[in-house]
């Protein structure tokens, strides 16, 4: 039986490790911004193979 | 996680002696300690996060900004994963000529670590700066950045990446250049598991220049790209790629380079040359030149050559007794003379020539 379930999206996992560093208003703005841009490149940038960082 | 090691050996690091202005990084993150005073003449630097903590500043405008107009046509993810994440970096902004380099120097402690940096630096109207970077950064290092050389304004840029042999490094420059503004880069690169230099530059003033300039000595296991991308749109700009890798032992080197030119950018002259010296028959050297002009009076060029070291050259040095291992290491010196050329400060040039002549005495096989 295939298995139905939904699985989580390893970009989204990925980029869920990493910390965003906490910055003011604009800073916030341009980060978000940034980030919007990257899940807009879609998931096929596969950055879900990227190892989580360390620090 | 991959451990990268420092490559130890007893030569100095690069630009030791020259006075100028440290700003040092540890594992990516900024060392006030190990840094020079920021107050210079001319110069206005801080932190990243220090910026970003305020309200209002001159960083907010450009910050990501450029990197958002370089994701077309071509996407560049990792620049967008580092403007969202980046975790340290310099802004930077010069208001007149400065008269020392300014020296980003980035060390590497922890052997797993990874670093993500973002430098936005504005030059204005008139002033000029020069920039170095050198030393292992992290790891796995991501870098980008941003430069906004306005009217009249001079930048100029001398790297040198190498001492880390595992490194995996993915750096980006983006670059606007403003109305007869001028913009050089130069990149010296050995060692290093993979590294890819990506260098996307807007021409946008009338009689801008950039030129673009690498070179890059791989052994073993070593992947190096380099990817350009110029747009020429205004009007009698001059832009120049010059790329020169020395490979062997399994070495592979990339070059991808573009010239835009925009409809209306009359009068472009632009130049692209990539070459390489394979000193075996299992080194690869890929290139992928690339023009697309949209408009009718310009002059552009491109070339690209991958050969072996001429064995009658090899043959006249050593019949005036020219030991063959000195021989081989001046002709691989005269290759990469092109691309050295092109940085403009004698000083700094000679001590990129002494950083090659080291890794070619300290690998020959």
């Amino acid at each position: 039986m295939a298995d139905l379930a939904v699985k989580p999206d390893p970009t989204e996992t990925r980029l869920a490790a990493l910390d965003m560093p906490s910055c003011g208003a604009w800073g916030r703005a341009v980060r978000e911004a940034a980030l919007a841009r990257l899940r807009a490149m879609g998931r096929a940038t596969n950055i879900g193979n990227i190892p989580a960082p360390t620090r | 996680m991959v451990p990268a090691a420092v490559f130890q050996n007893d030569e100095e690091p690069p630009f030791e002696g020259l006075n100028r202005l440290k700003l040092v990084f540890v594992d990516g993150v900024f060392d006030a300690g190990a840094s020079d005073d920021l107050a210079e003449t001319g110069l206005e630097i801080e932190r990243l996060e220090t910026a970003m903590a305020q309200d209002i500043h001159w960083a907010k405008d450009l910050y990501g900004a450029l990197e958002t107009n370089g994701q077309t046509p071509v996407a560049r993810p990792l620049a967008a994963l580092n403007s969202a994440y980046a975790s340290d970096g310099i802004v930077l902004r010069v208001t007149a000529p400065v008269a020392r380099p300014i020296s980003l120097i980035y060390r590497h402690e922890n052997p797993t670590s990874d670093a993500i940096l973002h430098h936005v630096i504005k030059v204005e109207t008139g002033a000029s700066v020069t920039v170095l970077e050198n030393g292992p950064a992290a790891a796995r290092l991501n870098k980008v950045m941003e430069v906004d050389v306005a009217d009249g304004a001079a930048f100029h840029h001398v790297r040198a990446q190498g001492r880390d042999h595992q490194r995996r490094a993915a750096t980006h420059i983006f670059a606007r250049l403003g109305t007869e503004s001028r913009f050089k880069s130069f990149t010296m690169t050995v060692n290093g598991v993979l590294t890819r230099n990506e260098c996307v530059i807007e021409l946008l003033g009338d009689d801008a220049q950039a030129h673009v300039a690498g070179a890059a000595l791989g052994d073993g296991e070593f992947h190096h790209d380099d990817t350009v991308f110029i747009t020429h749109d205004a009007v009698n700009c001059e832009s120049r790629q010059v790329f020169k890798k020395v490979l062997r032992n399994g070495a592979t080197g990339v070059f991808q380079g573009k010239i835009l030119v925009k409809p209306g950018a009359q009068k472009t002259d632009g130049y692209q040359i990539s070459q390489s010296l394979l000193l075996d028959d299992d080194s690869n050297f890929l290139a992928k030149p690339e023009l697309e002009i949209y408009a009718d009076d310009v002059a552009c060029s491109h070339g690209s050559t991958s050969g072996a070291i001429d064995e009658e050259a090899l043959f006249y040095l050593r019949s005036r007794g020219v030991p063959m291992a000195d021989a081989q290491d001046l002709l691989v010196l005269a290759f990469l003379a092109e691309a050295v050329d092109e940085i403009e400060d004698e000083e700094l040039r000679a001590h990129v020539s002494t950083r090659l002549s080291g890794w070619l005495e300290r690998h020959r096989s």
